[in-house]
Order: structure tokens, then sequence, then C-alpha cells
């Protein structure tokens, strides 16, 4: 069975892993630090789909036509956006 | 056996026998029956945990990310160097070296919805190659590279080689024979001329 160190964050996949990785440094959260704001809360999904699209760009120098039907794809996957 | 745990190894033996099968004949060649049938369930099962095939195929992805991102967070807790974060790298696609050989093969022709999957993957083994060489850039010890160009140029590396693999390496694994050359090879031609002579 996979070693469950490692969770994926339920709005965008981000490993999640040390304190800091999680919301408000608690490992219990879905969610990780990029997708919530200070208090903890989701940031909307246009902000965490134009933030991941901008890291997809960033971290893998793939279009931007490309990085948002990617996006968009796989955030529709994660329990946060699936009803969407 | 809780009703939980059973539907939890059913998908597991669903994703393994996918990663067997596929990797043997392809994976737009194997059909959902055929694993259906290797795996000893009925074909309906496959559904209630996969809908799709494509479902199926993302999750085969999703079970290599999350044994990268475990090697990872194992690495990250020794204050690697990127050397090592490229060793943790190609230890564990050696060990689903011939299910993601047939991913970077058939990849391009995959919908969307898989290739996300994919580059979803590489954006957090960007995140963690970057993170770790970016010290190693600021010390002058690797040259300057934009993050996606460094990651990029690695992973053109390990798939033409991967996708080739029984050309370079006919009836072993591509990462047991070439993986040592391939991460010499990149650490060489990034490396400052103070990393070499660190290294000597």
């Amino acid at each position: 069975m996979m070693n469950e160190k490692c969770t994926a964050c339920g709005s965008c996949g981000f490993p999640m892993s040390k304190p800091e990785d999680y919301a408000l440094g608690n490992k219990e959260s879905p969610y990780c630090a990029h997708c919530t704001t200070e208090d903890g809360t989701l940031k909307p999904y246009q902000e965490i789909f134009e933030m991941t699209v901008q890291y997809y760009k960033s971290s893998q120098g793939i279009s931007d036509a490309a990085a948002r039907e990617l996006v968009q794809e796989v955030l529709s996957s994660f329990p946060a956006w699936k009803k969407n | 056996m809780s009703r939980k745990l059973q539907k939890q190894l059913t998908k597991e033996k669903i994703i393994q026998t996918g990663i067997q099968l596929m990797s043997e004949h392809g994976i737009m060649a194997t059909k959902t029956l055929d694993i259906a049938k290797a795996a000893g369930l009925s074909h309906g099962s496959i559904f209630v945990h996969f809908p799709t095939k494509n479902d199926l195929i993302a999750a085969i992805i999703d079970e290599v990310g999350r044994y990268m991102s475990d090697a990872f967070q194992k690495t990250q807790e020794e204050n690697p160097r990127l050397r090592n974060v490229l060793e943790s790298h190609l230890s564990v696609i050696k060990d689903f070296e011939a299910i993601f050989a047939q991913l970077l093969i058939e990849g391009p022709l995959l919908p969307p919805a898989v290739k996300g999957t994919l580059f979803m993957l590489h954006s957090g083994v960007s995140y963690t190659i970057t993170e770790t060489a970016k010290k190693e850039m600021h010390d002058g010890a690797l040259h300057t590279l934009d993050p996606h160009m460094l990651f990029n140029l690695w992973n053109s590396l390990l798939y033409y080689h991967l996708a080739y693999k029984d050309v370079f390496a006919k009836g072993q694994s591509l990462i047991q024979t070439k993986g040592p050359e391939l991460i010499n090879t990149f650490m060489m031609l990034i490396s400052t001329q103070k990393e070499n002579d660190n290294d000597e």
C-alpha cells in the first residue's frame, strides 16, 4: 500500500507532506497553502485556475492555450471542483 | 474483510493489471475487457471504479505520481543536491519503466484529460528539480537556467531514451543500464567549473 505521508491537494493536486504545504499548516486540511487564504478558506475556482495555468507555463514552458485546456481537464477531476 | 477495504483492493488490482497489460500490448490496444479477464473480474466491475478507460489511464499516471512524491519527500529530508533528486526521479521511473515508455509513445495521441494528468505529474517533478537546483545556481555551482528549460532538458534526455528503450537497452532496464550515464552527462553540462572542481 502506498505511503500515506504524501497526500495531494484536493483542489490542485499539489503533493503535500511538510506542515507548511498544508492550509494553515494543518496536516488534516484537504487543501494546500497555495489554494487557500490566510484563514484557510478555499480560494475561488477562477483564481486557482489562473494560478495553476501560470504554474504549468513557468514550470514546463507550455503554451497558454495548451495550459488552459489541460488545467481545465485536470481541475475538473479534483474533489473541490468536480461539480463545476 | 470490510467492503471499503475490498473495494480498495479491487481498485488496486485493476490498476496493477492495467499497468501489466498496457506495458506489454500498448495502451490503446488494451481493452478494458482484457483487463477484466486478466484480473479475474467482471467487465462491469471495472466501470464501477473507472467509468471510462481514460479514467483508468489517468489513475495509473496518478499511481506513478504518488510514488514519485513519496520518493522526493524522502530525498528532501536529506538536504539533497540536484544529482540526488535526479537519482530519486529515476528510481521511481525504473519501477514503472515499461508503462512509462508506453505513455511517452502514445501520450500525444491520448485525450486532454489523460495528457493533463501526465503534465500535472510533470509539474510536480519540475517543482522538485527546480527548487533543489535554485540553491546550487545561487551558489554558482550550476549554470542559471529558467525552470522550464532545466526541467525540459532533463526530461527530454530521459524521455528520448525511455521511448526507445528497446534500442538503447533491449531486454534490460533502461534506467539500470543508462541511468548513471544520463545523470552524469546532464550534471556535467549544467555544472560550472566550480562544481566540476568540487567533484574531483
